[in-house]
């Protein structure tokens, strides 16, 4: 592959982008986590559509890092519930779907489907911005 | 290029928040189920949480205490019985909440507005046979007595501060699961719970089979197989040979009123099934070693968690009174306090008759009456079902009561229309009985509480302190002339009508009895010699071994009692086994066949958890009667067989009768021949059983899989396998669906000499671990010493308390 400025000045991008990663991912949680606390499930979409649009200078990732974000929220919330509740509930309520009887399994799954909308979300509020910011 | 990207994901997302805040189909919805902070994991309550948190409530005079022991049972103190039943409101919903308000909505048929289309019969039929209409007369009935007003209102408000005080976080699991919300608790749906009962307990009727097979059989082979009174064997609730006063008026009969058609080809109504049951006795001190009385009860209900059941203690002043609870209800149901203790089984009376109502046209406003045409009532039902258009359904009315069965059930035909006449119809108040009982400390005050109780009928047993025993078989039964009842009739002339009841009175009872014990378990209340005529699905094996066993045992401790209400003899088998071996060919049998017949002969008809021979009788017996009642079989009609007593009785009186033969064969079978066709068919089914199962131990308890089922009949919420032996028709009632739910042993007087246990748990939250943690004991025959504390006793299983203040 030939060298070009271009190039270069990417791989600053990327490097600065994958600096910000990590920040972008707390503050995504700690707010859209805050909000669920106090407001409806569906606030986090807002949460993280606003804070993806704030931050999209930044990083380049929206969907990685809201995904990221969302993903440890609900993941570690259902962890630290289910541990306390020695799974009970959670070895029974994975028998619901066709899935090996696992609560960590359940906990993941969580995590997951808190990371989908949490990626989307950003995702719509990064792009957004990027559609009304022209870039020179 | 941006703007499709913009655009994507945010159709991606939207639909996403539609998937995750609405129910798609049977999935509940993704974020309201899944999401840590309102969803299922909420209800993950940490692992050795306890009740403790405090609350206050406007409707509260004073303060109240909820003692909560190590089971979860609440002893609730109050200073005042308003705050007493406002407090047992309270907990039961903190517990149970969408138990009750499930089984509510199934007795005013309003489940599918939760579940939708699929359940929308079932509400039909709830509608339909008039639970509501039960429901509405009863409380406006209740609410005529100041007292008993007064406690529903209380409970109600308790209900409801619990109601009040959720969020969607906090709801039980099963309202994000299936996507709805609590709505708020009325005096109504207390007493649609109580038809609820009433409909599962009452209606032990074959109207329609009854007719069916009076055409097919003729009246007098009909009358042999299914008949009144069994000559022998009977050994009723009150002693044989008991005079009886004599009844008031002549005994008619009802003449040659039967539908002359075939009655019906289904069934479409939910019926109490046959291994629907229970037990009760007690014993005064002439039989026990302390001197005490000993009552025992175990009501058998279908086994489900939720428990149909909750331990309760209700204390105030005047009243101190421990037991089993229904959620919804207020008060105890059986149960005991310092001086009484009384326990129930169903009486198997049937009290619900079918009328064929004959309409002038299609229109139905008109049906035939005494020569004349009586306007009909008409009353539209209304249906919201969830994700579909509302339903109307119109119901006719007429004096008889509501035409539940009609073309809908009947292929369209528009001449087959039965209207249902039902003691749940009239206005009672069964909550009276269970609050007298509750305070009542003698004979005479149990006496003075049954009296109100009407519909479902039971046999309440009943000891006291000072050694009274007693039994009445209580309810409003009908004064009916002889073999009124038994068939669908004709409804359009008064001849066929209830002319009255029989008076409260005159209702089979005995009070302490020569042989120092009472008991029952769904068989007679009485001889043929009773002045009134009653008919019935009776009980013939339980009362049985019951009574011989007590009538045995002498100088009874809480143990033996225990022991007997665990008890798997099998008198059944006693009786039908020596019949099939002695008929069965052994010619030609094969190694492994002549193995189970083996076992079976050394068999001492115990249907042990632990015994394979259970598992050969069982499926033997049962394939012998399919042979046998071939008769019964298609046909094109709806049709019930002999049960077991009758079968019996018959092949012993009539052991060359035609009815034996196969009619769908050319040769003539004998007992022999069925007898050995049933045998042999048994054990390739079974062979092939332990083919299908080569990891399961081939014994009665696995065989048998005895399942506590969860109300949403979700398998994963379920507990199934549970080892233990019984059956129905066994004392140890246990089949694979049903069972003894609360089994008792309390022995008023002697203090601290209560005992109990129900297959369940007190919590209806399927993540704690007072969900289900009875279960295993329960199989075990195991029972947990009652605690009937004392206000402000420290007792060491005391685990926490949870106190109520009024709030200004």
């Amino acid at each position: 592959m030939k060298s070009t400025p271009g190039f270069y000045q990417l791989k600053e991008e990327r490097q600065k982008s994958r600096k910000w990663f990590l920040p972008r991912v707390l503050l995504l949680a700690a707010f859209s986590g805050l909000a669920q606390v106090y407001l409806p499930w569906w606030s986090l979409i807002f949460v993280c559509a606003i804070i993806g649009f704030f931050t999209s200078a930044l990083n380049h990732s929206p969907f990685f890092a809201g995904f990221t974000a969302l993903f440890l929220v609900w993941a570690c919330f259902a962890f630290y519930l289910d541990s306390h509740n020695a799974h009970l509930l959670s070895s029974k309520v994975v028998q619901l779907f066709p899935l090996p009887t696992s609560s960590f399994l359940l906990v993941c799954i969580t995590g997951i489907f808190g990371g989908i909308i949490g990626g989307f979300a950003t995702l719509v509020g990064h792009s957004f911005q990027k559609l009304i910011v022209k870039v020179e | 290029m941006k703007f499709l990207r913009f655009i994507i994901s945010l159709i991606i997302t939207t639909s996403l928040f539609v998937v995750y805040q609405y129910k798609v189909s049977d999935l509940p919805p993704i974020a309201k189920f899944f999401s840590p902070f309102v969803g299922f994991w909420q209800n993950a309550e940490a692992e050795n949480l306890l009740p403790s948190t405090a609350f206050t409530s406007p409707y509260l005079k004073d303060k109240v205490e909820v003692v909560y022991d190590d089971r979860l049972v609440p002893h609730i103190f109050a200073q005042n019985e308003e705050d007493l039943f406002f407090t047992q409101g309270y907990v039961t919903a903190q517990h149970r909440l969408w138990q009750m308000d499930m089984q509510t909505r199934v007795a005013a048929g309003r489940l599918s507005e939760i579940i939708g289309e699929k359940v929308l019969n079932r509400d039909m039929e709830a509608r339909r046979i008039g639970l509501k209409l039960g429901a509405e007369r009863s409380l406006a009935f209740t609410n005529l007595n100041p007292k008993t007003k007064k406690i529903l209102e209380s409970y109600t408000a308790g209900v409801n501060a619990w109601i009040t005080s959720l969020t969607p976080a906090t709801f039980p699991m099963e309202y994000k699961l299936l996507d709805f919300e609590p709505e708020l608790w009325s005096p109504a749906k207390a007493m649609l719970l109580l038809k609820y009962m009433a409909n599962m307990l009452t209606g032990y009727e074959t109207d329609f089979e009854n007719t069916n097979a009076v055409k097919l059989l003729s009246f007098d082979v009909f009358n042999e197989l299914f008949p009144d009174f069994p000559d022998s064997l009977l050994d009723p609730i009150v002693p044989s040979g008991t005079l009886f006063p004599e009844r008031a008026g002549k005994l008619d009969s009802v003449g040659n009123k039967f539908l002359p058609q075939i009655a019906a080809l289904s069934y479409p109504f939910e019926r109490p099934e046959a291994d629907y049951g229970s037990n009760n006795w007690a014993v005064n001190g002439s039989k026990t070693a302390n001197g005490k009385p000993i009552l025992c009860n175990d009501p058998h209900l279908g086994l489900n968690l939720p428990s149909i059941w909750f331990e309760v203690q209700l204390n105030a002043p005047g009243i101190n009174v421990y037991g089993a609870t229904i959620p919804g209800s207020p008060c105890i149901i059986s149960g005991f306090n310092d001086s009484i203790a009384w326990g129930i089984t169903n009486a198997a009376m049937d009290v619900k008759d079918w009328y064929n109502i004959k309409f002038r046209d299609k229109s139905r406003n008109e049906y035939e009456f005494n020569g004349k045409w009586m306007p009909s009532k008409k009353v539209v039902e209304r249906f919201k079902v969830r994700g579909k258009a509302t339903v109307y359904d119109t119901i006719v009315h007429t004096l008889h009561g509501p035409v539940a069965y009609d073309k809908k059930y009947n292929h369209g035909v528009e001449t087959e229309n039965r209207a249902l006449k039902w003691t749940a119809h009239g206005p009672s108040n069964e909550l009276l009985t269970l609050y007298k009982l509750n305070v009542g400390q003698n004979y005479t005050d149990y006496v003075d509480a049954i009296q109100h109780y009407v519909c479902p009928g039971q046999n309440f047993v009943f000891a006291a302190a000072n050694n009274d025993i007693a039994i009445w078989q209580q309810g409003k039964f009908v004064d009916r002339n002889t073999q009124q009842g038994r068939f669908v009739q004709d409804g359009t002339d008064s001849s066929t009508l209830w002319k009255g009841y029989i008076p409260q009175n005159q209702n089979p009872h005995v009070l302490n009895p020569e042989r120092g014990f009472v008991s029952s378990a769904n068989q007679h209340p009485t001889d043929q010699s009773y002045p009134y005529y009653y008919t019935g699905i009776y009980e013939y094996f339980r009362n049985r071994r019951i009574n011989q066993r007590l009538t045995e045992m002498s100088n009874i401790k809480a143990e033996d009692m225990m022991k007997l209400q665990n008890d798997n003899y099998n008198l059944y088998a006693e009786e039908s086994l020596p019949l099939l071996i002695k008929n069965l060919n052994t010619q030609g049998l094969n190694t492994s066949q002549k193995e189970i017949l083996a076992q079976l002969s050394g068999w001492t008809f115990y249907n042990d958890a632990e015994l394979a021979a259970p598992i050969y009788y069982e499926t033997w017996w049962t394939k012998f009667r399919d042979l046998l009642w071939d008769e019964f079989a298609g046909n094109n009609r709806l049709l019930a067989t002999p049960g077991a007593f009758h079968t019996i009785r018959f092949l012993k009186r009539f052991p060359s009768s035609e009815l034996i033969d196969n009619v769908s064969t050319p040769i003539t079978e004998t007992l022999k021949t069925l007898a050995t066709q049933s045998f042999v068919s048994m054990s390739k089914e079974l062979q092939q059983y332990k083919a299908n199962h080569p990891k399961q131990e081939f014994i009665w308890a696995n065989f048998k899989n005895t399942t506590v089922t969860h109300l949403s009949q979700q398998a994963a919420f379920s507990v199934s396998g549970v080892q233990n032996g019984g059956n129905s028709g066994i004392v140890n009632a246990t089949s694979s669906k049903k069972g003894p739910s609360w089994r008792m042993v309390v022995s008023p007087g002697s203090k601290g000499d209560s005992y109990g246990i129900y297959p369940g748990g007190q919590s209806g939250n399927v993540g704690s671990r007072f969900y289900a943690n009875f279960i295993a004991d329960w199989a075990k025959g195991k029972y947990y010493q009652l605690l009937l504390l004392q206000p402000n006793e420290k007792h060491p299983r005391i685990l926490s308390t949870q106190r109520g203040t009024p709030k200004k």
